[in-house]
């Protein structure tokens, strides 16, 4: 099942259509209140917490994602487990990646979200990827999990999956792995929520 | 007795020599043939044939008409999106062009290296606009012959 797990603008019937084409077959975004199915795509509710707002939402029914702005966001991170299905790091409001974070991050054990817009719009404005390849590298070693979503806010900017996958590889990471990426991993993510 | 004792050890010391020599001489060897052995195999690795690949694609469009794009409209998108994301070596070595587009189908054959075909599954993604038309570029299916190509054309 094609899984597109971070869709940030409003879901109508049109985008569900064109959805349907891309061969999307479930969507998580922030706009729904509930899991529902539209012109055959499931659509899942997505809540992106901050870490003093995690233990208010321990029991929402959706995907939960935890936007992590600073490195204190992991500390004493064992209370996290249950409370959250993915991590997001906002690299861009981190000062530095330490190594005492990356460990933080690995010992946490849930998949790590990467968005194919803010990747491919950093490519091509020529911003570093360092931590980027940080991450994508400590997931070729099997340390921790991958996903990749979409992360459009509207129709024209949503992806076909093998556009992700294609963009991953091109920035090493083996097939096999890149595939496990988009695929494998959001719709095991998609099925223990919804 | 002094004679036999200096011959002896003067034997002791010449084996030791040789086997010091013979272990050297046979490291020196194996090493050189690691060498070989690496160099060979990168070269070889670096003179893989890129092979061609047919790649059909469909063309869906999100808002205007298909019917206002055509081959030469694809193939300048391809390229200058190409060329925007790997300069013009790359799409040189990538070499993409258009081998067939059906215009009333909106669907086209597009051919490439093979060491190049998830660039160039990237490049047709970040197509969004042909002629004005906002469109999405869909790969379908890549394969080895334009034979192949035309005939899974012919079925979508």
């Amino acid at each position: 099942m094609v899984v597109d797990l971070c869709f940030k603008g409003a879901v109508d019937g049109n985008l569900v259509r064109y959805a349907l084409r891309l061969g999307y077959r479930a969507i998580a975004y922030c706009g729904a209140s509930s899991t529902e199915e539209v012109g055959g795509i499931r659509l899942v509710p997505r809540y992106e917490l901050r870490r003093d707002t995690v233990s208010k939402f321990r029991n929402l029914r959706g995907f939960r994602v935890l936007v992590v702005e600073s490195k204190d966001d992991l500390k004493a991170y064992p209370r996290l487990a249950g409370s959250i299905d993915s991590i997001k790091i906002e690299f861009s409001q981190l000062s530095d990646v330490s190594k005492d974070f990356l460990r933080r991050v690995i010992g946490l054990g849930v998949p790590v979200e990467v968005e194919f817009s803010e990747l491919i719009n950093r490519l091509l404005s020529g911003y570093p990827l360092d931590y980027y390849y940080l991450v994508l590298r400590l997931y070729v070693r099997k340390k921790i999990r991958v996903y990749v979503c979409s992360g459009a806010t509207d129709l024209s900017n949503m992806v076909h999956p093998t556009a992700m996958l294609a963009l991953i590889s091109v920035l090493g990471v083996p097939e096999e792995l890149a595939a496990k990426a988009v695929f494998k991993v959001p719709s095991e993510l998609i099925s223990n929520v919804a | 007795m002094s004679l036999e004792y200096v011959l002896l050890v003067s034997a002791v010391a010449v084996s030791l020599v040789s086997l010091y020599l013979s272990m050297s001489s046979w490291l020196k060897a194996r090493r050189a043939v690691f060498l070989v052995r690496s160099t060979l195999g990168s070269s070889r690795a670096k003179l893989t044939k890129p092979r061609k690949r047919y790649l059909v694609f469909e063309v869906i469009a999100v808002s205007g008409d298909l019917s206002h794009i055509k081959k030469d409209h694809v193939e300048k998108a391809v390229q200058k999106t190409c060329q925007l994301l790997y300069g013009v070596v790359g799409y040189g070595a990538a070499r993409p062009s258009l081998v067939y587009y059906n215009e009333s189908k909106g669907a086209g054959i597009l051919a490439f290296k093979h060491v190049w075909r998830n660039h160039v599954f990237l490049v047709l993604s970040l197509i969004r606009e042909i002629n004005g038309v906002r469109v999405f570029v869909v790969p379908i299916v890549t394969t080895g012959t334009r034979k192949k190509a035309l005939k899974v054309l012919e079925k979508t």
